[in-house]
């Protein structure tokens, strides 16, 4: 029985050994690579065009005639004139706090704003109209992008979640 | 009795402990005059007259009205973990944390539930062109296991997917076909093209390590990649020598 208990122990152990992220918590967690929730800006939380903005954390891309659209996480979408793939051209930034996805059919912009599914209208980019706008129950940001992941608990009364940062973090309480 | 049992119970364990290993590891919108052609999974997806969206556990079903306006229909229950949607061809690719359900679009009002692939779960990109289906099986923040691969399943029969072939990657992410060329993106290990020809034995065309690629979108011959060292514009038209165009740089 020594012997098998010996493998079974080993076996165990080597179980235990996954890369990382983990794949299962352990808490207190101690400190620890994890996601912080990122909350709105009051003032700026609408949609609205802006001129172009420089590339930071580009998400998603969408190809629409000679559009190319390229979300900006959790801040909006980058649209380009790219009737020349060799040399597209900045129109401007079409600003949708805490937006991941996006799709486009006949000039209609469908996009989600802060937990709501919204269509824009956008056959002229510079004014945007919003036509529609359908809450959505669970898309409020409150959980990260990555699975297997620590991160800090989502404080409602903070305001709406428009994004995750990667950070270090001390104990934090929540995994997912 | 008592000689045998611990050698039992211990076959027993390994068997377990390879079939648990064994099972758990391992875009686009249809393009359209009037639909944009997105590459990677969402929490929503377009066909020509309708939006799917899932939310939770849930599938919400609206109309697309004259002025573009989306209008509820339905909802229905698809089960815990849905995270991913995506139309292609005529199904819906559902994806959730530990399958990819199918529904079938005929009714484009009411998708019907048509089967599960077990093989691969929803934070899995998937690409489906006529009856094969293309997805990257990716470890790092998806799913315990050590290998990531790239798999070719037929899908013609949509109860019963047959997995054609499987190739080793090192960090696969977001994948897109065009005719016979598949572009997988690899991330900081950059981006690699198969021609896929023959699905049981797909070759290595090109293999560009020098870029960041997270996703790509192949469309008439020219490919637009997004990565974290920005946005990469190729034309392939000529597989033996595709070139790149642009690129939009990252601040």
């Amino acid at each position: 029985m020594n012997k098998f208990t010996l493998i079974f122990a080993g076996i165990f152990l080597l179980q235990g050994c996954y890369d990382e992220p983990p794949f299962r918590p352990s808490f207190p967690a101690g400190v620890v690579e994890g996601y912080e929730p990122i909350y709105a800006d009051a003032s700026k939380a609408d949609i609205a065009f802006e001129p172009a903005h420089q590339l930071r954390e580009p998400g998603k891309i969408y190809l629409y005639g000679t559009l190319l659209l390229v979300n900006e996480l959790y801040k909006g979408i980058h649209v380009f004139d790219n009737a020349d793939p060799e040399h597209p051209v900045a129109v401007g930034f079409l600003r949708i706090p805490g937006n991941i996805d996006v799709a486009i059919r006949n000039d209609v912009l469908y996009a989600d704003h802060l937990g709501d599914l919204v269509a824009i209208d956008v056959h002229d980019w510079q004014s945007p109209r919003e036509i529609s706008r359908l809450h959505q129950a669970n898309w409020n940001l409150t959980l990260p992008p990555e699975n297997m992941r620590y991160f800090a608990c989502v404080e409602t009364e903070r305001g709406p979640v428009v994004g995750w940062r990667l950070t270090t973090l001390t104990n934090p309480k929540c995994f997912h | 009795m008592r000689g045998r049992s611990p050698y039992l119970a211990f076959a027993a364990f390994l068997i377990l402990l390879i079939a648990i290993h064994l099972s758990s590891c391992s875009e686009e919108a249809g393009e359209s005059s009037l639909t944009g052609k997105g590459g990677s999974l969402a929490r929503f997806a377009i066909s020509a007259t309708h939006l799917y969206a899932v939310d939770n556990d849930e599938m919400h079903v609206y109309q697309f009205m004259d002025d573009g306006s989306i209008s509820p229909i339905n909802s229905s229950y698809l089960g815990p973990g849905v995270e991913t949607i995506v139309a292609m061809g005529d199904k819906l690719y559902i994806g959730t944390n530990y399958s990819m359900m199918v529904y079938d679009l005929s009714s484009p009002s009411n998708p019907t539930y048509l089967s599960q692939y077990s093989h691969f779960v929803g934070c899995d990109p998937v690409v489906v062109q006529d009856t094969l289906a293309f997805v990257t099986l990716r470890t790092s923040s998806c799913r315990p296991g050590t290998v990531n691969t790239l798999d070719v399943v037929n899908i013609s029969d949509a109860k019963q997917p047959a997995l054609l072939s499987t190739y080793t990657l090192e960090s696969p992410y977001g994948l897109g076909v065009d005719g016979n060329l598949l572009f997988v993106c690899e991330g900081e290990n950059g981006l690699k093209v198969f021609d896929v020809s023959d699905p049981r034995n797909l070759v290595l065309v090109k293999d560009y390590q020098n870029v960041d690629a997270y996703d790509v979108i192949p469309r008439s011959g020219k490919l637009v990649l997004t990565g974290k060292r920005g946005i990469v514009q190729y034309d392939y038209t000529d597989q033996n020598n595709i070139r790149q165009l642009s690129t939009i740089t990252i601040q």
